[in-house]
């Protein structure tokens, strides 16, 4: 409580302190009429970190300004000003906000409305906190103004990144940073060539390092894309506090070092933790692959995800014997709880750190805590090779990773520090999936018969993942299998194997009635491929790419149709199709056998990533495969 | 070592208060447990679902303890889930106990302790929340969870109601409800032949219920299907000798919104209401202009509530309104032209049959009613939050429906006092959702087929399409309608297309696209067929299975209208056409139509949803008449050379 009555007073002197908003003319800024495609501009992006002492130690005091005119009625507009801090690493001292109407009369935020919550994330507890003060609405024309003072402790382990572009243009980006005499900043650039920054010295002996910016085009959603936004990354390199000459990590070895050393308290084991591990090892025998298999089945079988961070619980797992006896934790619980686990049946391996992507890796930057990693998977010596591998993907097996880890720079920690690393480009040898149907005239329309579906590596990872969500029940699985039947599906029958957590492969088989496969005009049928799975999509027509295009990881699809024809002939059988390039190849096939015809197709990507110069390529190739998707097969009298 | 949770926060109590404590699962119950689940479609099953409330006075405070203990079997990875538990309350709630246990598939229990609960509230001066979160221990597939959370609330919690409608199916429920004797209630059950238990327990009136076997959602469009049902309204609290009625009316139900709507002007604080009624001569005319005056300056952006309005100058400032602000909005400006009105609370507050005899502030809707007055002697209810609702129009949904009419009365030196009165909401019309979509296909000789395709939306219609694309920039949209098109048309090739146009005042939204559909129709020896394959609907899989146990519901009217034109190319004739249908329901009916002129064949389909209630019996000849409706797609015309 006395904590809290400190804070109160603290925000009373700063909020004295902020000084008066400087005189803004809405009516005079540039309008819609010159931004034509924006619904807000940004008149003023603008930080100012202010390193120095406090108790002894170097803390950041950081002014976030930002002033944004909304253009259009239509337009989302911000109707809060928030921050978030995490106790420990930083406070937010002040907050305040106002708009500018059109006349130029304004509204300021009522302090009183200011609310201190937790925040809302996939974490089911943290000590991160957000304040929110609601401001009043911005109409078409007016200006939103807000300026967040915060400070932020832990120079060392944190540095910051400031984005210098938005989905919204910005007349003015600023960046400003003073540093005491002597104290020295680092900085690297992320999905930006290097822009000069200024450097100065102020009167009392103050450096300063300067971004300026103006008119700052807004990056905007390209499909099949990520959007990539320009940052600058900056730490505080070298400073002297109450210790004396302060240094941040030299390099990324120095952080691997530094992470092993936090990490390592959690790495002692329990009487229970002890057994499991004499479990698996009778239940894997001496082989070492074998045992890790066994220990990696275990984590994922018997650890649920659950993340509780406190402190430096966002980088230090809670202690191995907890997390086997609880039966939950985030991923360095997990990744901990297998490291345990691994050494005490013999078998070497690291925590590593990766930035877990959405299709597009994240590039290491600057040695420190935040900004490079959001998950945590381990690197496992066997047979002399290391080997990536990630427990909180419990339906990927050993050895193998999910796709949102895969070409990921990583770190893996060790007493004396390791170098980055590289996750593999694929995520197995055999990344496929294949479905062979054999069916014949349905007498209600349409097809039945057989379908057997088998898919290995990424697929299979992804339909056990699916399938194990649902109901275990054959009829739930059926349902998902037809799924893949764009007009309609009913399954029977539908027996699965290789459901099990730790498995490499998967196959389901069953009896499928596809009634809605083939148009039917009297007596005549038209069948084509799509009626089978459409495995066509989209790569939409776009002014200009930039973006780099997103294809997935690599893997391939095979799919061979059997329609046996009862009465009727082959009227017009499609001419085969093949499509080749360095990213993919797809090849369909329509041949008559007997009373018979066979429809064969293969789709194969090869690359996860394309430069944008080669969409219209991809749009090629993609209405190649619409185009011989849609080419008809007709039976006859 | 370091403790795994570092947090533990529970409510201290209320010393010699009277408090529910949390209870779990004895032995005896676990070896009872049914070997099958009710039905196989759930990743969990609830096995007991036991709900307490207790309400008491503490001097001169009032409680609410709440618990719900729930034991839940874990079916598949996809319930795992449960081991997060998260759940928000009021700031103002305790955390009074919590209670967890977990059996594990190998029969090892895991009890959660109570320093693994964390309970945080927000520091607000106005509003925030109390947040419960817990690791629940050992959750695998086959898990049993026990989980018992009491919690309270310093105030009488009026009315409560629950639900038993769940993704899972329910073995058990019991509802056990502890009421001071100082209290007096009402409850009522609906979907359910259980009775009330009623006694006295410990000095306090006790009620008991419960619903056995109650199995999850079925998979069955526009299902009739309710899950039982179950209300407590408290009726009166004894204070001293004095008795003082709780909700016992209308009015007294809805007092404390009519005082908020009609006796406080903070909504209306640094807004200065301007309509422009120039020209017109009576009410209805200013009632036109003013509801027009509320479209023109907000779009609707749900139903939202009384207690988070905001004052209207923000209102008009975001653009947007829920609709609570619109009537609102409506209200004010039609006050400052001289014509009252009242607010209408569209109360249908459980989905359920209207009982007049229970009381309670929960609606759906709100609209106003305009009072009687020259040149409207009946007064006018009027969906201020309906764009395509001109004044006196009504949807299917409010037409008929349940209102409470609230108004206050100012009183010197006192709170306005409020009054209510039961109304049924009539409409001199109901709002037209309507469809219609025209395709008008150019096929040449090769196979190629260019499309032009005509949409219209009209009434709900069109606002949800006029709300889909609000704000977005003509290449999103653009991006978005290629996706759309070739999910229907695999190997559609998107040419010229427009932005919707949608005009709000006629609540209607056009459009013209055209795409090639390259070997689109298909060349057989002399024979060209044209698939029907444009025609895409969201019924393409409703009413699919053949059988089913629902009866069906449809919550209002609606007509969907779809023709396909083939021009052949030159030297060619239409030769077969799809075969006609008219069937159906009275739920649902559905006619296809073809013909040939000046050469062209013209095939036409078109559906009409009617509101109402219908028996399963019903169920055969409706769905033939969406199956035809959908399965058209798969036709084709046929066209031979001359």
């Amino acid at each position: 409580m006395k904590l809290r009555g400190e804070l109160a007073v603290v925000l009373v002197l700063f909020g004295c302190s902020a000084g008066r908003w400087e005189r803004v003319q809405p009516a005079s800024l540039p309008g819609a009429a010159e931004f034509p495609d924006a619904d807000r501009l940004v008149l003023l992006d603008e930080d100012e970190v202010r390193f120095s002492l406090s108790g002894g130690q170097a803390i950041a005091e950081v002014t976030e300004r930002t002033r944004i005119k909304v253009l259009r009625a239509t337009a989302d507009r911000p109707t809060s000003v928030a921050s978030v801090y995490s106790r420990g690493f930083g406070e937010v001292v002040s907050l305040r906000g106002r708009v500018v109407h059109p006349d130029g009369t304004s509204d300021e935020a009522d302090q009183s409305k200011l609310v201190d919550q937790p925040t809302s994330s996939y974490v089911l507890y943290d000590d991160d906190r957000v304040k929110v003060l609601p401001t009043p609405t911005p109409e078409a024309g007016a200006v939103w103004e807000s300026e967040v003072v915060r400070r932020r402790f832990e120079p060392k382990l944190l540095g910051f990144s400031f984005g210098l572009a938005g989905d919204q243009p910005i007349l003015e980006r600023r960046v400003k940073v003073v540093l005491p005499p002597g104290w020295e900043v680092e900085t690297a650039w992320r999905e930006s060539q290097p822009v000069a920054l200024a450097r100065g010295t102020l009167p009392d002996g103050s450096t300063t390092v300067t971004l300026e910016l103006q008119r700052v085009p807004a990056i905007a959603h390209e499909p099949l894309g990520q959007r990539a936004w320009p940052t600058l990354l900056l730490r505080l390199r070298r400073w002297r506090d109450a210790q004396g000459e302060q240094q941040a990590f030299e390099g990324p070895r120095a952080l691997s070092a530094w992470l092993h050393a936090l990490q390592r308290e959690s790495a002692g084991s329990t009487p229970e933790l002890d057994a499991v591990a004499r479990g698996l090892a009778a239940e894997a025998g001496a082989d070492p692959e074998a045992r890790a298999r066994a220990a990696h089945r275990y984590v994922c079988e018997k650890v649920q995800y659950c993340a509780i961070e406190v402190g430096l619980g966002g980088w230090r797992p809670h202690p191995a014997g907890d997390v086997q006896r609880l039966g939950y934790g985030d991923c360095k619980d997990k990744a901990m709880l297998l490291h345990v686990l691994l050494d005490k049946l013999g078998v070497e391996s690291q925590l590593t750190s990766i930035h877990s992507h959405d299709g597009k890796p994240l590039p290491f930057g600057l040695p420190t805590l935040g900004s490079n990693f959001n998950h945590e998977i381990l690197k496992v010596k066997l047979g002399g090779q290391w080997r990536f591998t990630d427990p909180t993907a419990e339906f990927v097996p050993f050895g193998e990773l999910p796709a949102n880890d895969l070409g990921a720079d990583v770190l893996s920690a060790s007493p004396a520090g390791e170098d980055l690393d590289r996750t593999p480009p694929t995520s197995s040898a055999r990344d496929e999936r294949t479905e062979e149907l054999r069916l014949s005239a349905s007498s209600s329309g349409g097809f039945a018969g057989h379908l057997t579906f088998s898919a290995w590596g990424l697929p299979a990872s992804e339909w056990r993942r699916r399938l194990a969500q649902g109901a275990p029940t054959a009829q739930e699985y059926g349902k998902k299998l037809c799924e893949r039947f764009p007009a309609g599906c009913t399954a029977d029958k539908v027996s699965a194997q290789g459901l099990e957590k730790g498995r490499t492969s998967l196959e389901l088989q069953g009896d499928v009635v596809l009634p809605g496969a083939g148009e039917r005009v009297g007596t005549t049928t038209v069948v084509r491929a799509v009626h089978f799975g459409d495995w066509g999509w989209t790569a939409p027509s776009v002014k200009e790419r930039r973006q780099d295009v997103l294809l997935g990881a690599p893997r391939a699809l095979r799919q061979d149709v059997r329609l046996e024809l009862a009465s009727g002939k082959v009227q017009a059988l499609p001419e085969a199709t093949r499509l080749e390039s360095s990213f993919g190849s797809y090849q369909l096939s329509w041949t008559s056998q007997d009373r018979a015809v066979v429809l064969h197709r293969e789709l194969r990507w090869n690359q996860a990533v394309l430069p944008p110069e080669r969409y219209a390529e991809l749009r090629t190739f993609a209405e190649g495969i619409r185009a011989a998707e849609a080419r008809a097969l007709v039976v006859g009298p | 070592m370091k403790r795994f949770l570092t947090v533990a926060v529970l409510a201290g109590g209320l010393g010699c208060a009277p408090a529910l404590k949390a209870t779990l699962a004895d032995e005896a119950f676990f070896k009872s447990l049914p070997a099958e689940p009710l039905r196989g479609s759930a990743t969990t099953e609830v096995l007991l679902e036991q709900e307490r409330y207790l309400y008491y006075f503490e001097q001169d405070a009032v409680f609410t303890d709440h618990a719900i203990h729930q034991v839940i079997r874990v079916r598949s990875e996809g319930a795992r889930w449960l081991a997060n538990l998260k759940r928000n309350y009021p700031r103002r709630a305790e955390l009074v106990d919590f209670a967890c246990r977990v059996r594990a598939p190998d029969g090892s229990v895991s009890t959660l302790e109570k320093a693994q609960v964390f309970w945080t509230v927000d520091e607000a001066k106005e509003g925030g929340q109390a947040h419960l979160a817990a690791a629940i221990p050992r959750v695998e597939v086959g898990s049993v969870v026990d989980l018992d959370v009491v919690v309270r609330v310093p105030w009488l919690e009026n009315p409560v109601h629950r639900s038993l409608k769940s993704n899972a199916p329910l073995q058990r429920y019991e509802l056990d409800v502890l009421l001071s004797k100082r209290l007096t209630y009402v409850m009522r059950s609906y979907h359910s032949l259980q009775p009330f238990q009623e006694n006295v327990v410990d000095g306090r009136s006790h009620v008991a219920w419960s619903a056995d076997r109650v199995p999850n959602e079925a998979d069955e469009s526009f299902s009739d299907v309710e899950p039982p049902w179950w209300l407590l309204r408290l009726h009166s609290s004894k204070w001293g000798s004095k008795n003082t009625p709780i909700l016992s009316s209308w009015a007294a139900a809805y007092e404390h919104l009519t005082a908020a709507v009609d006796g406080s002007d903070r909504w209306s604080k640094g807004f200065t209401a301007k309509l422009d009624v120039t020209g017109c001569t009576d009410a209805r005319c200013k009632v036109q202009r003013a509801w027009e005056a509320v479209h023109q300056q907000t779009d609707n952006s749900g139903v939202g509530r009384f207690w988070s309005t905001r004052p209207l100058k923000d209102v008009l400032a975001a653009g947007e309104a829920s609709s609570h602000e619109q009537v609102l909005l409506f209200r004010t400006l039609l006050a400052s032209v001289g014509v009252p009105s009242d607010t209408v609370f569209v109360t249908r507050p459980f989905d359920e049959p209207f009982d007049p005899e229970f009381p309670s502030d929960e609606h759906d809707d709100v609209l106003a009613f305009v009072r009687p007055t020259q040149g409207l002697e009946q007064g006018l209810f009027v969906d201020a939050a309906c764009e395509e609702c001109q004044p006196g129009i009504l949807r299917d949904v409010v037409d008929g429906s349940h209102g409470v009419r609230a108004w206050a009365v100012p009183r010197a030196l006192a709170e306005p006092e409020a009054f209510a009165e039961l109304v049924t909401p009539r409409g001199s019309g109901r709002s037209k959702d309507e469809e219609q979509l025209t395709y008008a296909l150019a096929v040449t000789a090769s196979g190629d087929v260019q499309v032009t395709e005509r949409r219209r939306f009209l009434g709900s219609f069109a606002t949800d399409h006029r709300r889909d694309q609000r704000g977005k920039k003509d290449s999103e949209l653009r991006e978005a309608a290629e996706r759309e098109l070739v999910a229907r048309q695999p190997n559609a090739r998107l040419g010229d297309w427009e932005r919707p146009t949608c005009t709000k005042a006629s609540a209607e939204c056009t459009q013209t696209l055209t795409y090639q559909v390259p070997s689109g129709a298909t060349l057989a020896g002399a024979r060209l067929l044209v698939p029907l394959s444009v025609l895409s609907t969201s019924f393409q899989n409703t009413m699919v299975p053949e059988a089913r146990t629902a009866g069906i519901r449809l919550k209002g009217d609606s007509v969907r209208k779809h023709v396909v034109e083939v021009t052949p190319p030159a030297g060619w004739h239409v030769a077969e056409l799809p075969a006609a249908f008219e069937g159906g329901s009275s739920a649902i009916s559905a006619t296809v139509a073809t013909s040939r002129t000046g050469g062209v064949a013209r095939v036409s389909r078109r559906i009409a949803l009617t509101q109402g209630q219908y028996p399963v019996a019903q169920y055969p000849r409706t769905r033939a008449a969406v199956r035809t409706f959908a399965d058209l797609r798969t036709g084709a015309v046929v066209l031979e050379k001359d």
